[in-house]
């Protein structure tokens, strides 16, 4: 082996790990993918990537129901309760809807509207290495896509963009302790933060902090964003509460919160990328008493 | 002029092959098993750096290794850096102390892409102070390292047939 140390190969391997190397270092400090390179390896692998992944999906969709039966069942079981409960708070929203219109009518109040830009794209791939379900869609910066943007499926927010590349991006689920997100409870008002943590990622689940201490959130209720920090839209479907506890601080509340949108179930998925809330009045605004 | 042949013959099978895989192992669900997912790429880098002499081994684990850093959660250049410095570690050892039979391969490939996960957690995680992230290493990056290892059995045997069918033909070390 000495004679290996010694030898013009081992002069030719040391230069290219220092170029490696300095290539690596580049990319950490920089934050993103080297350009050029993401982008070329992008261009060949995305379009066989949407080919592919329509085989894998299809292969998922053939072993489904044999190697997730009891799963599924379960899940079904889940999901029925979920209407029983959905149903009985319908019939409750019904008559709350009919007087809030009512009102919202009397006292002139206006009604928000958010208009977004989508951007459809496809999952072509998984990534291999990330316990948190982080995945690849084929679309990047030539359609306009940015860090930060939310992704979106037809069950709710599924996650945000990571690094772009030029034609395709990564999305970092909301199980991604790297993302933290602005979130409201629909019922009782309150807002926290949505943080990943890697703990709960096989429940498909992700903490809610920062709860205010007097907070009257509790289990079933649901969990929206809450727009601040002005990347996200206000409103979309992020989850439900499963549980409220006090913080180990014990100034504020936490809890958990089992995702709507599940990242393994993705295929297709929608970029929200540029989104206006348009305030609109009611035209018929019955006179005051 | 043969010898060129089988140079380009062998290193063009060794790239398919590494095309092949890295198409696999990022197709949603195909390889996943209990929500682990391979890396089957970095078993083929190391036993291509352990079968095949150092240069050669070194240039095919850079190339497997930006393939990995395509799709990965890592900064690119991660894989390319990290496969290659370990590849041509094993490749050293392996040949100058060791005999490259597939359970040392294995072994091989179990610790590399273990080494691999357990830098990558650092950085992700306890660096960044995430809490509760421990039983990650072993409910998923340890699984993913053995995974990926028992994939080296596979591809073991077309990697060694290949770079024997070479030498024998050319009656030389390729």
């Amino acid at each position: 082996m000495k004679d290996f140390f010694r030898s013009k190969t081992f002069k030719i391997i040391a230069v290219l790990l220092a170029a490696v190397l300095a290539f690596f270092l580049r990319a950490v400090y920089t934050g993103g993918l080297m350009p050029a390179l993401s982008h070329i390896g992008g261009a060949i692998a995305t379009p066989f990537g949407e080919f592919f992944a329509g085989i894998g999906n299809a292969v998922e969709d053939f072993f489904q129901p044999v190697l997730h039966g009891r799963e599924l069942q379960q899940r079904n079981e889940d999901l029925q309760r979920q209407v029983d409960e959905l149903t009985r708070r319908q019939a409750d929203y019904d008559e709350l809807k009919n007087q809030n219109d009512l009102y919202r009518r009397f006292f002139s109040i206006s009604d928000s509207n958010a208009d977004y830009t989508l951007e459809p794209a496809t999952v072509i791939a998984r990534v291999p290495d990330d316990p948190s379900g982080s995945f690849i869609i084929n679309i990047g910066q030539a359609q306009g896509i940015a860090p930060g943007m939310p992704v979106i499926t037809e069950n709710g927010l599924v996650g945000i963009i990571g690094r772009v590349s030029d034609r395709y991006c990564r999305v970092l689920t909301l199980m991604d302790p790297a993302v933290n997100i602005g979130v409201l409870d629909s019922t009782t008002l309150d807002t926290g933060i949505l943080t990943g943590d890697a703990s709960m990622r096989e429940e498909n689940s992700a903490r809610l902090t920062y709860l205010r201490l007097q907070s009257e959130a509790s289990a079933g209720d649901l969990v929206l964003t809450s727009g601040y920090g002005e990347k996200i839209p206000q409103g979309l479907t992020v989850g439900y509460l499963s549980g409220v506890v006090l913080a180990d601080t014990g100034l504020t509340k936490e809890g958990a919160v089992a995702l709507s949108a599940r990242p393994e179930n993705a295929r297709q998925v929608f970029v929200i990328t540029d989104f206006t809330v348009t305030q609109t009045s009611d035209d018929e605004t019955p006179e005051a008493p | 002029m043969e010898l060129y042949r089988w140079y380009i013959l062998k290193y063009g099978a060794y790239a398919l092959m590494a095309l092949l895989l890295f198409r696999l192992q990022s197709i949603p669900g195909l390889l996943e098993i209990g929500g682990v997912r391979p890396l089957p790429l970095a078993a083929l880098a190391v036993l291509v750096a352990t079968m095949e002499r150092e240069l050669p081994g070194v240039l095919f684990c850079i190339f497997c290794g930006y393939l990995c850093d395509l799709y990965t959660v890592a900064p690119m250049g991660y894989y390319m850096f990290f496969l290659t410095v370990l590849g041509l570690i094993c490749g050293l050892v392996i040949r100058n102390y060791l005999q490259p039979s597939l359970s040392i391969l294995a072994g091989a490939v179990l610790i590399t892409a273990f080494f691999c996960r357990v830098v990558l957690f650092l950085f992700r995680y306890s660096l960044a102070g995430v809490a509760g992230a421990a039983p990650v290493l072993l409910r998923y990056d340890l699984p993913h390292a053995v995974y990926s290892a028992v994939l080296a059995v596979p591809l073991y045997y077309p990697v060694r047939a290949l770079h024997r069918m070479a030498e024998q033909r050319t009656d030389t070390r390729l």
